[in-house]
C-alpha cells in the first residue's frame, strides 16, 4: 500500500488545488454570478478540480508512514464505504430525494469527505476502540 | 490486551519520540499503543520488546476478554 502512495508534499498540493477549485466559484460569482452560474463547463471544471484535489491529498503520504497511519487508512476507507451504503439504501427505499446519488459528484465528495474526516480524528487519536 | 508500554518506558527513562525513533514509528503510534487505543501488530510488538529489553509477554498481556 505505502509504495503506491504519492510522496507527502503532494498532500499541499492537493489541498491547494481543492481551496482553489473550492473557492473560485464563490469570489467569481461573488463578482458576476451570472456568468459564473450560466456556465456548466465552469462549475464541472470546478467540481473535477475538487475532487481530483482531495483525491491527490488521500493518495499522499503521512510525515511519517507506519502500520499505524495504515490501520487508520483502512478504517476511514471502510467508514467511507459503509457511509456510501447506507446512504444508496435509504436512497433506494425513498427515505432521501435522490439527488445526492444521482450526482456522482456529491456522491464523491461525500465519501472522501467521510474519509478524511474519520482518517484525521484516528490519527489524531481522539476516536476510542481497536 | 493490556500492555505495560508506559511503565518500562517510564522506568528506562525514555521517551515517547525517542522510543518511536527507535523502532521506527510516529509519536501517535506509540501514545494509542500506551492508551491500548491500538494493537500493534508482531513485528512492532516485538521490536517495541527488543527496545526495551523484555519479552513481548512482560510486555503485553492477554485479558480475559480477548479469549471470546
Amino acid at each position: 500500500m505505502r509504495s503506491t502512495l504519492l510522496p507527502h508534499k503532494y498532500k499541499f498540493f492537493g489541498l491547494a488545488l481543492f481551496l482553489v477549485a473550492f473557492s473560485a466559484p464563490i469570489i467569481i460569482g461573488f463578482f458576476n454570478a451570472q456568468s459564473w452560474e450560466a456556465t456548466s463547463s465552469r462549475r464541472l471544471a470546478a467540481h473535477a478540480m475538487m475532487l481530483i484535489g482531495l483525491f491527490v491529498m488521500i493518495l499522499a503520504k503521512e510525515k511519517v508512514e507506519d502500520e499505524f497511519v495504515d490501520h487508520c487508512r483502512l478504517r476511514a476507507f471502510r467508514a467511507a464505504l459503509f457511509a456510501s451504503i447506507i446512504y444508496f439504501l435509504m436512497d433506494v427505499l425513498g427515505t432521501f430525494s435522490g439527488n445526492l446519488v444521482h450526482s456522482s459528484f456529491g456522491l464523491l465528495m461525500m465519501q472522501i469527505g467521510i474519509y478524511v474526516v474519520v482518517f484525521h480524528i484516528g490519527k489524531s487519536g481522539l476516536a476510542h476502540g481497536k | 490486551m493490556e500492555n505495560k508500554l508506559k511503565q518500562f518506558r517510564d522506568e528506562q527513562h525514555i521517551t515517547q519520540e525517542q522510543l518511536a525513533t527507535l523502532v521506527g514509528v510516529s509519536r501517535q503510534s506509540i501514545i494509542s499503543i500506551e492508551k491500548s487505543q491500538y494493537v500493534p501488530t508482531t513485528i512492532l510488538a516485538l521490536k517495541l520488546a527488543q527496545v526495551l529489553k523484555l519479552s513481548v509477554e512482560e510486555l503485553f498481556i492477554l485479558e480475559k476478554g480477548d479469549w471470546k
